[in-house]
C-alpha cells in the first residue's frame, strides 16, 4: 500500500516538476470545459426562471387565432369565459412590441390592471401607475438606464394613432433584474396600452384563473365556446401545464445544439491534448525510459501517470468551474448567453439568470479525467512498453 | 559463477530498412561474479549496445543474454524489470531527472521497492556521503558539474545495492582529475565485491579492469580467449583512492 502511495506521490510531484507541460494540458481542458459549464449554467438559470414564471402566472392563457396566426381577442369573449364553471378570474391583457429612443431600443409594453401584476413586483423608485390615468408608464431599471429615463421623465410621442400623439410620463421604476422576462418590460394600464396600439375593446390575451382541478374542463369548455360576431377569431388555449412542457423543450433544443457543439469541442480537445502530450512527449519518454532502466515496472509507471492525470484533471475541472462562475457572475454570461436567449447580444444588457449545479460540475470532472487520461496515459503506455534504451533515445 | 553471459548475441537496428545497422554480430562473453570487466573498442564498435543488453535495457535481435543462467528473452516484462533492480546502470549522459533534488534522484529507483521514505533518504545520504556529495543533496542536477552528476548517477546505481554496476563511458565527460577519482571509486566498488562492467576506451580505466573484451565492428577481436576475453593483471594501485 505504501508503495502505491509513494508512487502516486511521484506522479503528483511530476505536475510541478513539468510546469509547462502541466499548464498546457490544464489550459486545453479549461478552454473546452469553462464555456460548456457557463452555457449549462445559463440554460439551467433560464429554465428555472421560466418554470417560476409559469408557476406564478395564470392557469391558462387564451389568445385569438385567425388564419392560423395569433389575433387580438374582443373583450366580450372574456364575459363568456367568466361564466364557465370553475373559472375564478379572467384578466384581459395587452402585450405588444415597440421601439423607443434614438437607438430604437426594443421593449415590450404590457397593458394590465396594476392589481393583476405579479405580487413580487415592486417599484424601487416612484409608484405603480394609476389604473384610471392615461399615459402613465412604469419601466424596468435596465431599460430606464439604457434610455436615460427616470421618474417624472416625459417621453415624446412614440406612437401615433387616430387620437393623435400623446406625451407619456414615467411614474415608477421597477427592478428588472428579478426576472429575465421583465428585463424589457414597460407596464401601463390596459386603457393606455389600448390607445398606444390603437386596438379598442380588444386584448392580446386573456389570463384565466381556475379552481384547482378544473383546468382541463375549463380548457375544453373554452374551445367549445360559440363565436360572437361574424369575424370573431377562434380561441386558442395554452394551459400552464402546456407551457411547463413547451418552454423547457425549447430550452432543451438549444441545450441539445449546445451539447452537440460541445461534443465536437470535446473530440477536438482530446486531439489537442494528444498533441500537447506530443509537446512534452520527448521529455516524458526519456523520463519513463530512465524509470524503466532503474527497475520501475510498466504498471508502476502507468500508476504514476494516473496520479499525475488525476491531479491535472481535478485542477482543470476546478478551474473550469471557477472560471464559469466568474464568467456568469462577473461577466454576466458574455457571449454564451446569446446562444440560449434570443435577442440577447454578445454583451447582455440584462442580468442573465444562471445557476451552476453540482451535476454539470461532476460531468466536467469526468470529462476532464477522460481527456487528460487519454492524452497522458496513451503516451506513457507507449513509452513504458518499449525497451528503456529506445524510450531514452 | 556466471552472473551475466551472452551467447552469440546479435543486434540489428532498423532491421530490413536501407539504414539497417548491425551493431553486434554474434558476441559471446561471460562475466563471472566479482569481475571488473571492460568493453573496449573504437566508436561504433558496439560497446554501448552490448552494455545495454547486459543491463537488460534492450533485447537482442538474435542470440541469448543470460542473467544467473536465465535467458532474458523468455522473461516477462515484469520479470525483466525485477532483473534490472539487481543491476545499477550509469549512463554516459548520466540520465538524471532534471528538476529533482540530488537525493530524490538517488532514491527514485527505490520507490517501487516499498522502502519507507526515511530509509530511502538515509540510503541516499549514505551513498552521497560516500561519493563526497553530502553537501549537494538538495541541489538539482543542472546545478552540478559533470563530475558531480556522474557521481550522483553512480550513487543512484548503487543505492539499490546491486549485484553489478554497469557504466557506459564513465570517464569520457570528466576532466583528468575527476576521471582519476572515478577510476579509483570504481576500483573501490569492485574491491567491495560488486561486479563492475564498463564500456570505455580510457586506457587507464582498462588498466584497472581484470577482464577486457575488445570489440571491433560488432565482433570480438580475435586473439581473445574462448569467451573473447583478455585476462589482464590487476594493477597494483587497484582499490586505492
Amino acid at each position: 500500500m505504501r508503495r502505491f502511495v509513494d508512487i502516486a506521490y511521484t506522479g503528483v510531484a511530476a505536475v510541478l516538476l513539468h510546469p509547462l507541460r502541466s499548464g498546457v494540458t490544464v489550459a486545453c481542458v479549461v478552454a473546452v470545459l469553462a464555456p460548456y459549464l457557463a452555457g449549462l449554467g445559463v440554460s439551467k438559470g433560464v429554465a428555472e426562471q421560466a418554470a417560476e414564471s409559469i408557476r406564478s402566472g395564470a392557469d391558462m392563457y387564451v389568445t385569438g387565432e385567425r388564419f392560423g396566426r395569433t389575433a387580438p381577442l374582443p373583450l366580450e369573449r372574456a364575459q363568456g369565459i367568466r361564466a364557465l364553471d370553475g373559472v375564478t378570474r379572467v384578466v384581459p391583457r395587452i402585450v405588444g412590441r415597440l421601439t423607443l429612443g434614438k437607438d430604437d431600443e426594443e421593449a415590450v409594453l404590457v397593458g394590465i390592471s396594476p392589481r393583476d401584476l405579479p405580487s413580487g413586483l415592486r417599484c424601487v423608485e416612484g409608484t405603480l401607475y394609476d389604473p384610471a390615468s392615461l399615459n402613465d408608464l412604469v419601466i424596468g431599471t435596465e431599460l430606464a438606464r439604457r434610455l436615460g429615463l427616470h421618474v417624472g421623465s416625459l417621453i415624446p410621442p412614440f406612437y401615433q394613432n387616430p387620437q393623435g400623439e400623446r406625451v407619456s410620463r414615467f411614474v415608477g421604476v421597477f427592478r428588472s433584474d428579478v426576472s429575465l422576462w421583465q428585463a424589457r418590460l414597460i407596464l401601463t394600464s390596459f386603457a393606455t396600452a389600448s390607445a398606444v396600439f390603437a386596438e379598442r375593446d380588444t386584448a392580446s390575451d386573456l389570463l384565466v384563473y381556475c379552481r384547482a382541478g378544473y383546468e382541463e374542463a375549463v380548457s375544453r369548455s373554452i374551445l367549445r365556446l360559440p363565436a360572437t360576431g361574424g369575424v370573431a377569431p377562434r380561441l386558442r388555449v395554452a394551459t400552464a401545464r402546456d407551457l411547463d412542457v413547451l418552454l423547457p423543450r425549447g430550452l432543451l433544443h438549444r441545450e441539445g445544439i449546445f451539447n452537440l457543439h460541445f461534443l465536437l469541442g470535446f473530440a477536438v480537445s482530446i486531439l489537442v491534448v494528444l498533441v500537447t502530450s506530443g509537446f512534452g512527449l520527448a521529455e516524458r519518454r526519456r523520463e519513463i525510459g530512465i524509470l524503466k532502466a532503474t527497475g520501475w515496472q510498466t504498471d508502476e509507471v502507468l500508476w504514476r501517470s494516473v496520479a499525475e492525470s488525476v491531479v491535472l484533471a481535478v485542477a482543470a475541472a476546478a478551474l473550469s468551474v471557477l472560471l464559469a462562475f466568474a464568467w456568469l457572475r462577473l461577466f454576466n454570461g458574455y457571449w454564451v448567453a446569446s446562444l440560449f436567449l434570443a435577442g440577447v447580444g454578445t454583451v447582455p444588457a440584462i442580468r442573465i439568470p444562471a445557476r451552476l449545479t453540482p451535476v454539470p460540475a461532476l460531468v466536467a470532472l469526468v470529462m476532464s479525467l477522460a481527456v487528460v487520461m487519454i492524452g497522458t496515459l496513451y503516451a506513457s503506455w507507449r513509452a513504458a512498453t518499449v525497451p528503456p534504451t529506445e524510450a531514452m533515445r | 559463477m556466471k552472473l551475466i553471459e551472452t551467447r552469440n548475441v546479435a543486434k540489428v537496428f532498423r532491421a530490413g530498412s536501407k539504414e539497417e545497422v548491425r551493431a553486434l554480430r554474434g558476441v559471446s562473453i561471460s562475466i563471472p561474479q566479482g569481475t571488473f570487466a571492460a568493453l573496449t573498442g573504437a566508436s561504433g564498435s558496439g560497446k554501448t549496445t552490448l552494455l545495454a543488453l547486459l543491463g537488460a535495457l534492450d533485447r537482442p535481435t538474435s542470440g541469448q543474454v543470460l542473467h544467473d543462467g536465465d535467458d532474458l528473452a523468455v522473461l516477462s516484462d515484469f520479470e525483466l524489470a525485477r532483473r534490472r533492480r539487481r543491476i545499477g546502470f550509469v549512463f554516459q549522459n548520466f540520465s538524471l531527472l532534471p528538476g529533482l533534488e540530488v537525493w530524490n534522484n538517488v532514491t527514485y529507483p527505490l520507490i517501487p521497492r516499498g522502502i519507507p521514505a526515511r530509509q530511502r533518504y538515509e540510503l541516499a545520504a549514505q551513498q552521497l556521503k560516500r561519493l563526497g556529495l553530502a553537501d549537494k543533496m538538495s541541489k538539482r542536477p543542472e546545478e552540478l558539474s559533470g563530475g558531480e552528476q556522474q557521481r550522483v548517477a553512480i550513487a543512484r546505481a548503487l543505492a539499490g545495492q546491486p549485484q553489478a554496476l554497469l557504466a557506459d563511458e564513465p570517464t569520457s565527460n570528466l576532466d583528468r582529475k575527476a576521471a582519476g577519482l572515478l577510476r579509483a571509486l570504481l576500483a573501490e566498488i569492485h574491491a567491495q565485491g560488486t561486479t563492475v562492467v564498463v564500456a570505455t576506451h580510457d586506457a587507464e580505466l582498462l588498466a584497472v579492469a581484470t577482464t577486457v573484451y575488445d570489440l571491433e565492428a560488432g565482433r570480438l577481436k580475435t586473439g581473445a580467449d574462448a569467451c573473447g576475453a583478455s585476462e589482464v593483471e590487476p594493477p597494483p594501485a587497484m582499490g586505492a583512492t
